[in-house]
């Protein structure tokens, strides 16, 4: 029944069409609907819109004149010179703002290509841009080092995603405008601050990005000062593997209590070299790391007050209990330790490298039995020729080599990573081509 | 019942612009197309024997004839590129310097075309050619002022002139 009624239809169509043709009124526009009034009436009916009315009145009029007709259909009833004054319509989109026209994921993955330098001029064409820039994985591993920031910038970009950020050498100056001082939080998992510049009173920014930061696992604080806030915020933290305070000012032995509190658990490589934290900070240590701790440098930790304030034997001993997998132990200018603590150093299971220069409490005698060490570094305590002796006698052991002269631990950019923090790359604000 | 199969010409399949243009192209052609792929896999047309006359055409309703034509092109260029490893392309760095020659010469075309082929490339999901078109547009952005960005590609500054100072002065540390 269906297919018979369709078919009906389709042969009733023809038939009306057939009479259209022979009224000439047809057009190709006109629908369906008024084709079937058009036949049904057999003339022209007062519903029809006026311009085939028009055309049917004037008779049998070309196709041609028709069309026209159509077409002008707005001047026709209009007189004359009055479209003169018709509002003018905005030429319809052509080549005008095309590129917005992409998906905004389109326009994710074109901007994700551009060097940071590009990435914010393309910022401030238009809005669009601006947000899309915002989100766009760029910003996720950032050098901003050795440049000159306001303060407000460094948040708000730290705001759009960015997990690994280098702002070693950034001088940071105060925001010349207001900027909202508002608590945020950031995505920050490696943060490196080393010497920093302050201009002013900026030094609140750094607090704020490390108070900010939740998430950190590696953080290098060289050349800061270490403020209560910073201590007391870090002692909530327990993520921290990889912690820098080296040449730390106001690393008092409270702060590195508060620090460690926690971080002191899960640390794996912890660098307090010249930060004179003395022998209580040095026990601090001692007490708080465990045995996730492979790698600790405690060099230089004689106060500026007092130079015998600094670690002891029994702060290596308790050290040796409390992390026996240290496998790097850097305790370089420490006039207190005995041949008790390179004693004791030598009883850690893993332990290949040992820092001890200029260590004058120790006499070098002892280093004869340093055999199963891979590495000893024993400046300043034997001459040329001693060394030599040392290095004859001990086979497999590296005594004295230059490139380990500065220790890595916990460092963000030891020499062969320069460019790329704790092995991550981060890209640089300068342009490629 | 084993039918001998004759292996004479390539499969072909058989697309349609969204200006019902019919365009025939090679089965391992149009593999490059995740979309089209898909479809077909998913609709079992590599196991039907039918001719090309008879075959259901792939409908591509946000394409248009121009466009499809030139993305045909592209892939039928490159037909015998490695297939992409999408975690490596993540992991590389972000390059904009590396499109081949054959490709930079047919890219330079009008923004529109070339918009349109982005648009093409990014519903047929074919990551190569889209890549390009991407790296394109980046190289023309490269280098120019905001200002010089809104011109070439037509972008109305629709920010408030307030809003544009604190646009500039924030990023005014990063000429240097």
């Amino acid at each position: 029944f269906f297919m018979f009624s369709g078919g009906d239809r389709k042969r009733q169509n023809e038939k009306m069409d057939e009479d259209y043709l022979e009224m000439d009124c047809s057009s190709q526009e006109n629908s369906q609907d008024d084709l079937v009034r058009s036949a049904d009436s057999g003339v022209p009916n007062s519903s029809f819109n006026s311009d085939r009315s028009m055309s049917s009145r004037s008779g049998r009029t070309s196709p041609g004149v028709l069309m026209s007709l159509k077409k002008n259909v707005d001047s026709f009833y209009r007189t004359p010179g009055a479209l003169k004054f018709r509002r003018r319509c905005p030429p319809p989109d052509t080549i005008q703002d095309v590129i917005l026209g992409l998906p905004d994921d389109v326009l994710l993955h074109i901007i994700n290509r551009l060097p940071l330098l590009d990435l914010v001029s393309v910022m401030q064409s238009c809005k669009k841009f601006n947000m899309i820039a915002e989100a766009s994985a760029s910003w996720r591993y950032l050098d901003l080092g050795e440049r000159t920031i306001p303060d407000d910038v460094i948040r708000r970009i730290i705001m759009r995603g960015t997990t690994v950020l280098r702002l070693c050498g950034t001088n940071i100056t105060r925001a010349n405008y207001e900027g909202d001082n508002d608590a945020f939080s950031s995505k920050l998992t490696h943060l490196d601050l080393t010497s920093l510049s302050f201009i002013g009173d900026t030094q609140s920014i750094v607090t704020r990005v490390v108070i900010s930061s939740n998430y950190l696992t590696h953080l290098s604080l060289s050349g800061c000062d270490v403020t209560l806030s910073m201590a007391s915020h870090l002692s909530l933290n327990c993520r921290l593997s990889h912690l820098d305070l080296s040449m730390c000012g106001n690393l008092s032995p409270s702060n590195l209590s508060l620090i460690l509190s926690r971080a002191g658990r899960t640390l794996e490589e912890l660098n307090v070299s010249c930060s004179r934290v003395g022998r209580e900070g040095g026990m601090t240590i001692a007490t708080n790391c465990t045995a996730h701790l492979l790698r600790l440098d405690l060099s230089g930790s004689a106060t500026y007050e007092n130079p015998d304030d600094s670690i002891d034997d029994e702060v290596v001993a308790t050290l040796v209990q409390n992390c026996p997998r240290l496998l790097e132990l850097h305790l370089a200018d420490s006039p207190n330790i005995s041949e008790a603590a390179y004693d004791s150093a030598m009883e850690l299971r893993y332990m290949s490298y040992l820092a001890l220069s200029r260590c004058y409490g120790i006499h070098p005698q002892v280093y004869l039995s340093a055999g199963r060490l891979k590495y000893l570094s024993i400046y300043g305590l034997l001459s040329e020729e001693g060394v030599n002796t040392l290095r004859s006698r001990l086979p497999d052991t590296k005594i004295n080599e230059l490139e380990l002269a500065i220790s890595t631990v916990a460092r963000p950019t030891p020499a062969p990573h320069v460019t790329s923090l704790w092995g991550i790359k981060v890209r640089p604000f300068v342009s490629y081509s | 019942f084993l039918f001998p199969i004759k292996m004479t010409s390539p499969r072909m399949i058989k697309l349609t612009s969204n200006d019902d243009k019919t365009f025939e192209v090679e089965r391992d052609v149009i593999k490059q197309s995740v979309t089209v792929n898909t479809l077909i896999t998913d609709l079992n047309m590599d196991d039907e024997d039918v001719s090309v006359e008879n075959q259901m055409a792939i409908p591509l309703p946000n394409v248009d004839a121009a466009t499809l034509e030139m993305v045909i092109t592209w892939c039928k260029q490159h037909r015998e590129d490695p297939p992409r490893n999408e975690e490596e392309e993540e992991k590389k760095e972000k390059r904009t310097d590396d499109i081949p020659e054959w490709d930079k010469t047919f890219l330079d075309v009008e923004q529109s075309v070339l918009f349109a082929l982005i648009l093409a490339a990014n519903y047929m999901d074919i990551k190569g050619l889209l890549d390009n078109c991407c790296k394109t547009v980046a190289n023309m952005i490269k280098g120019k002022t905001p200002d010089e960005i809104r011109k070439h590609f037509n972008i109305k500054n629709d920010f408030t002139p307030e809003e544009e100072e604190q646009i500039r002065k924030e990023n005014a540390w990063c000429e240097d």
